[in-house]
């Protein structure tokens, strides 16, 4: 669906991304990890489309990114940054509306209204519609600009580390939630911290470092104890539960210079 | 109905009657009645007159311009998502002063009717090149808002300059009156030469609403959704420079408009940066036409100007905004 051929990126005049090849097919979850200021979220951006690269490209079915119709892209393409900003004191369905801009913005109210429910039963935020973002609580406000992402029911959804406020309830139902939209046909890229929700949830995961990747497969074969220390510089405790891995950093490994 | 809906006929409404209002009062009342006639081509040709060449100019005037400074302040507090933004913040209100300015010192304007609002035109173009100029291609909004500061701040400099430099204070004084604002006795010509491209302006604005409100969650995921930042501002940029630049070159520059009246009626779009601009059009007609019947009603020796009244109004209401959003806002 989506692939990069020896994609590279300079953000102010520093090679921020180097030569990465990746590719997200149709159908799975696809986990990008490493360690922080390694470009995983400059690459995200340039898979969605808002930076260009320095050289090599991104393909959407095989076209070129850049030659889309930006209104075209934003349908296939759904893009969730970090940031839970939000400007005006807009209720929540009004933002979770904004997914929708993508197919029209407002043409059809009816199919608009439906789509925005929906989005707002699968982030458990139903009974948040009336209320105004801006004073929601930091994990509420991810949960409700997650459904504008999903609104828009991109077939391929790129998101940066939504985890971060969200409680455990919430961030399992997220992880199952995208896992879901995997098995429906439809694609997932998410940036993520969480080595067992990565290990566990995701079907091929991408390690990056330095801006380059350093290992790309099945969690089993990138999350390694050698990988993790070269990437991460920890050493993690691993266990299994119900038939799935555990693995939770547990010290830092003494640098050798 | 909604909300936003039912604000905006009830602002239609007020101001269609404030419009009547305005046609029939002046230097002479003329009763609603004659100046019916009049229209129709039954009264005597001196209240047709004063109908087609003074007062209807005027109001067109009061509702293009109010319409522009409301529509244009209100898109650009949305592209900046800033409340705090005025639409002459590009330095398109301060490049049209200063060409007007010139045009009358060197005489420009007193050589033919053309002479004033065409200089204040060319210099707001001049300013907001400059200033996009200065901010780059891809600069970032940040450039763009210190590149319309310095520009805002060089044109006001060069202003003062041609003031200092007049030959007698009483040159002096007539630009300064001039740049207080004012509706008052501007031709139908002048009128005609502003209102296309008020109107122009005001249509590229208004097709900014769906951008507007994509850009309430920050620019990345307006980009996301489909419209190119770059688009955007181009859009938003051309669109202020032609409603506001024409305005300010035919009535002088008319502080407040712009600036309170997206705040005053924001609670009212909800918040909605899209649904604000038809509002805040509609709010910046009311509040000039308002103010510029109050200057004709007004008993005092000389006419007040109108920039003098927005912004004697304006300030109190904006500080009690600030005090009443105190509490939500911050």
């Amino acid at each position: 669906m989506l692939e990069t051929r020896q994609l590279c990126i300079s953000l102010g005049g520093r090679n921020v991304v180097h030569e990465i090849d990746c590719a997200v097919a149709k159908g799975e979850v696809v986990g990008l990890i490493g360690p922080n200021g390694s470009g995983k979220s400059t690459l995200l951006k340039a898979l969605a489309g808002l930076i260009p690269a320095a050289s090599g490209g991104v393909r959407l079915h095989g076209e070129p990114l850049e030659k889309i119709a930006p209104r075209q892209r934003a349908r296939t393409l759904g893009y969730l940054p970090q940031s839970a900003e939000c400007h005006w004191p807009l209720t929540v369905e009004r933002v979770v509306g904004l997914g929708r801009l993508p197919w029209g913005g407002g043409a059809d109210e009816a199919a608009d209204a439906s789509w925005i429910e929906r989005a707002l039963i699968t982030v458990d935020a139903l009974h948040l519609r009336h209320r105004v973002i801006t004073e929601l609580s930091g994990g509420e406000r991810a949960r409700v600009l997650l459904a504008r992402a999903l609104a828009g029911d991109p077939a391929l959804l790129l998101i940066d580390e939504p985890g971060a406020g969200l409680d455990p309830f919430h961030q399992l139902q997220l992880m199952e939630l995208l896992a879901a939209r995997a098995r429906e046909g439809r694609a997932v890229l998410i940036v993520l911290h969480d080595l067992t929700l990565a290990a566990r949830f995701c079907d091929r995961l991408l390690l990056v470092k330095e801006g380059r990747l350093l290992a790309s497969g099945p969690p089993e074969i990138v999350l390694t104890e050698k990988l993790l220390a070269e990437a991460h510089g920890v050493r993690a405790f691993r266990s299994r539960h119900s038939n799935a891995p555990v693995i939770v950093p547990w010290e830092q490994i003494p640098s050798s210079n | 109905m909604t909300r936003s809906l039912r604000t905006g006929v009830l602002l239609g409404g007020v101001l269609a009657a404030c419009a009547v209002v305005s046609l029939c009062i002046g230097s002479t009342t003329i009763p609603l009645r004659t100046l019916w006639e009049a229209a129709l081509g039954q009264g005597g040709p001196l209240v047709a007159m004063v109908l087609w060449e003074i007062r209807l100019p005027r109001l067109l005037l009061a509702l293009l311009v109010g319409g522009s400074l409301g529509l244009a302040g209100a898109a650009m507090q949305g592209f900046l998502r800033n409340p705090l933004v005025e639409p002459g913040l590009l330095g398109v209100s301060g490049g049209a002063a200063f060409g007007a300015v010139l045009a009358f010192y060197s005489g420009l304007s007193g050589a033919f009717s053309f002479g004033l609002p065409l200089a204040g035109m060319a210099g707001a173009a001049g300013a907001v090149l400059l200033v996009v100029l200065f901010a780059g291609r891809g600069g970032s909004i940040q450039s763009l808002i210190l590149a319309g500061v310095a520009v805002s701040a060089a044109c006001g400099a060069l202003t003062s300059l041609v003031l200092n430099l007049s030959p007698n204070p009483y040159a002096a004084t007539e630009i300064i009156f001039w740049l207080l604002g004012s509706l008052a006795d501007r031709t139908r010509e002048q009128v005609a030469l502003a209102a296309p491209l008020m109107v122009v302006g005001s249509v590229l604005l208004l097709g900014c609403g769906n951008a507007l409100r994509a850009l309430s969650l920050g620019e990345e995921t307006a980009q996301s959704l489909g419209f190119p930042l770059s688009r955007v501002r181009l859009q938003v940029i051309a669109g202020t420079a032609l409603a506001v630049g024409a305005a300010v070159s035919v009535t002088g520059a008319i502080g407040f408009v712009g600036l309170i009246v997206p705040h005053l009626l924001r609670p009212f779009a909800k918040g909605d940066p899209a649904r604000l601009l038809p509002l805040s059009a509609l709010g910046g007609a009311l509040l000039l036409l308002g103010a510029d019947v109050l200057v004709r009603l007004l008993p005092t020796t000389q006419e007040l100007k109108l920039g003098v009244v927005t912004a004697l109004a304006g300030a109190p209401l904006f500080l009690v905004l600030l005090i009443r959003s105190r509490r939500t806002f911050f």
